[in-house]
């Protein structure tokens, strides 16, 4: 292994293009740790983004059951979804609003509506358009969520909890249409709708105060047979897998006619700017690789031409070829080396940066509507994995294996005469 | 005629070269340089070659070392082609060069020059080891270990080339080749190389070539050859 020893007593002598060669390997290292890292983080941010904004689509069909929306939320490009099944509900215990202006006719003024409350059977209130659109706001408690399936809770609206002086824990009753169910719900939330109340006469279970959100099936239980959905929304990853919910929904729902729309607004303008970034990562890295190789390959290029005599004279002793490669390589690798080290420190800092420029800036960029609380991206973080500095190090290498073997390769089929003489 | 007469009674030629000729093409012109030339080497022998300058000597000398291929004719070491022995193998085990510009490794000292050859080249460490047997080499040509143990640069001609000689000396090959060694010598050590020379040849039955325009030198080696319009003449 004498060329190891070779390289290392020729980096000794030359300290001064050492550095300078370092100091390059650094900047390039540091470059391309950035990118992956900026990269890395892009990819964590829209993932995060897709699980969190995602696309949501609109299903609405006769055949739509809670059964069948329950089918297709558990296919696998479904992140969430919400089934609502609307009904209208009778209340014991409390009195519903009533609107303020008198009936037209006034004739049957004082004669109470049998079912004055508008129930929506929900599974992940989250989902529903208001409030993941802000016009709704929980004042108190919380949303329905999943884990409410099969308990009997509710979430009541402000100027309802108001007027009978609910709270978070109370229970009111509900009563199925026919009469014949009554079913206890615990108020585990209050919710303030932002619609005023009408200025014209209104049955109370168009009033807005008069809409509580119940789990699914405690709506079931308060609606006489078997109520159709209105509607369910899923929400996916990504547009593109839009096309498999919809196949997977014609399987399930046969050939009756239903309406599939697809909601990417949000996830256009959130996810696209954070994939623009990435994209731009991914260019950054490869122009860098590609940049970073070629001065290297010159510079190297040039030591080797200056190297022509010591190539030339030990050829001449006849050593191998691929050793004096070899001990080129040696020479550059053994800068690559520390210098990815360095670069990792250097990296991280470049890269939380740049990624604060760009992605932060592309989220406040890109907000043109509220979003649900769920909804907000985390500020990028950027991690420096080892499968980063792997990769670092990969390129780092496999740029000091082509500036020196292209170059080597030049010279290292000639004579050793032709090298010296033309050196002279 | 071109070719020198082998003697019955010398022994067998350790190189020999059949009908070589070289050509160097030019942009503009080839130019032949060596013209059919035919010669054996022996062992044992201290030769030099003679001849005005851009008379080929350096070519021949590069030829015969394995610097480079001739455009025609064939070189032999021991009976076999040195295409087929492979010049790489040849210039390692077989033979060695001293160069006029003495083509040192600039970053290393003159005592890392000379085990650097003798690494390359294989050569036993020996009793005392590489390093030892070095130090006595260029102790033999007026290096001390002070001098030996300084960066080649910072040694002077004379010195360089003094260190040049050493390892091509320490590489202990059969034929040992010279292009001009005691051109920037003074005379007491350009003496001591060309004993040198006569003893690696006489003592230790070695072949010696050098090419050189030192009548001095041409005077006290075995063989004079001279070289003139690309013909090899005894």
């Amino acid at each position: 292994m004498n060329f190891v020893k070779r390289a290392g007593l020729s980096l000794r002598a030359r300290k001064v293009r050492t550095a300078v060669l370092l100091g390059i390997f650094v900047v390039i290292c540091t470059l391309l740790l950035g990118g992956f890292l900026l990269q890395g983080a892009t990819a964590r941010q829209e993932a995060d983004a897709q699980r969190t904004i995602g696309v949501d689509v609109t299903l609405k069909g006769k055949a739509l059951t809670p059964a069948l929306a329950d089918r297709l939320g558990s296919s696998p490009q479904v992140h969430r979804y919400n089934p609502r099944l609307p009904i209208e509900a009778g209340a014991r215990g409390i009195e519903p609003l009533e609107s303020d202006v008198p009936r037209p006719g006034g004739d049957r003024s004082g004669a109470k509506t049998p079912r004055p409350l508008a129930l929506n059977g929900v599974r992940d209130s989250g989902l529903l358009l208001p409030f993941s659109y802000g016009s709704n706001k929980i004042t108190a408690g919380r949303g329905i969520t999943p884990e409410d399936a099969g308990r009997r809770v509710a979430m009541v609206e402000k100027r309802l909890a108001s007027t009978n002086g609910l709270k978070v824990g109370d229970t009111i009753r509900a009563l199925s249409a026919d009469g014949k169910n009554t079913v206890p719900l615990t108020v585990v939330g209050i919710y303030r709708d932002a619609t005023p109340d009408p200025t014209r006469w209104t049955p109370p279970h168009l009033l807005p105060g008069n809409t509580l959100y119940v789990p699914v099936r405690a709506a079931q239980q308060l609606s006489p047979g078997t109520a159709d959905l209105a509607e369910a929304v899923f929400r996916i990853g990504s547009p593109e897998q839009a096309e498999q919910l919809h196949a997977e929904a014609r399987r399930l729902l046969g050939t009756g006619p239903f309406d599939f729309r697809v909601n990417d607004k949000a996830y256009k303008d959130q996810v696209r700017p954070i994939q623009r970034v990435g994209t731009f990562a991914r260019l950054i890295v490869q122009l860098i690789a590609l940049a970073g190789a070629l001065i290297l390959g010159l510079i190297v290029m040039l030591q080797i031409r200056e190297r022509r005599d010591e190539l030339g004279m030990l050829l001449s002793l006849g050593e191998k070829k691929w050793k004096l490669i070899g001990q080129h390589t040696v020479e550059v690798a053994a800068v690559a080396l520390p210098a990815v080290a360095l670069a990792a420190l250097a990296g991280q800092i470049a890269a939380q940066q740049a990624g604060d420029a760009l992605l932060g800036h592309q989220e406040s960029a890109s907000s043109p509507r509220p979003r649900s609380p769920d909804a907000v991206a985390d500020s990028p973080e950027m991690r420096v994995q080892p499968s980063d500095l792997g990769k670092v190090a990969g390129i780092g290498l496999g740029i000091s294996l082509v500036s020196t073997v292209v170059p080597g390769i030049g010279i290292l089929r000639l004579h050793p005469r032709s090298i010296l003489t033309d050196s002279e | 005629m071109t070719t020198a007469t082998d003697t019955a009674t010398e022994p067998p030629p350790v190189l020999r070269l059949d009908g070589v000729s070289h050509t160097y093409i030019g942009q503009r012109r080839r130019t032949t340089v060596l013209k059919n030339i035919d010669y054996s080497f022996r062992r044992g022998t201290f030769y030099t070659v003679l001849g005005p300058s851009g008379s080929g000597k350096t070519t021949l000398l590069s030829l015969a070392s394995g610097l480079d291929a001739p455009t025609r004719g064939t070189i032999s070491f021991n009976g076999q082609d040195l295409t087929k022995l492979g010049l790489g193998r040849y210039r390692n085990k077989h033979a060695a060069t001293i160069f006029q510009h003495y083509n040192l490794l600039t970053y290393m000292t003159a005592l890392q020059n000379v085990t650097t050859a003798m690494e390359i080249t294989g050569v036993k460490p020996g009793s005392g080891g590489r390093r030892a047997r070095a130090l006595e080499l260029l102790e033999r040509v007026g290096l001390d270990k002070h001098m030996a143990t300084r960066n080649v640069m910072r040694l002077s001609g004379g010195q360089q080339q003094r260190v040049a000689i050493t390892r091509a000396l320490a590489c202990d090959v059969d034929i040992l080749f010279a292009d001009e060694p005691t051109g920037n010598l003074d005379e007491d050590t350009a003496q001591g190389i060309i004993d040198t020379f006569r003893e690696l040849a006489h003592e230790q039955d070695k072949c010696v070539v050098v090419v050189t325009h030192s009548q001095r030198l041409a005077a006290q080696s075995d063989r004079v050859l001279t070289l003139r319009k690309g013909k090899l003449t005894e």
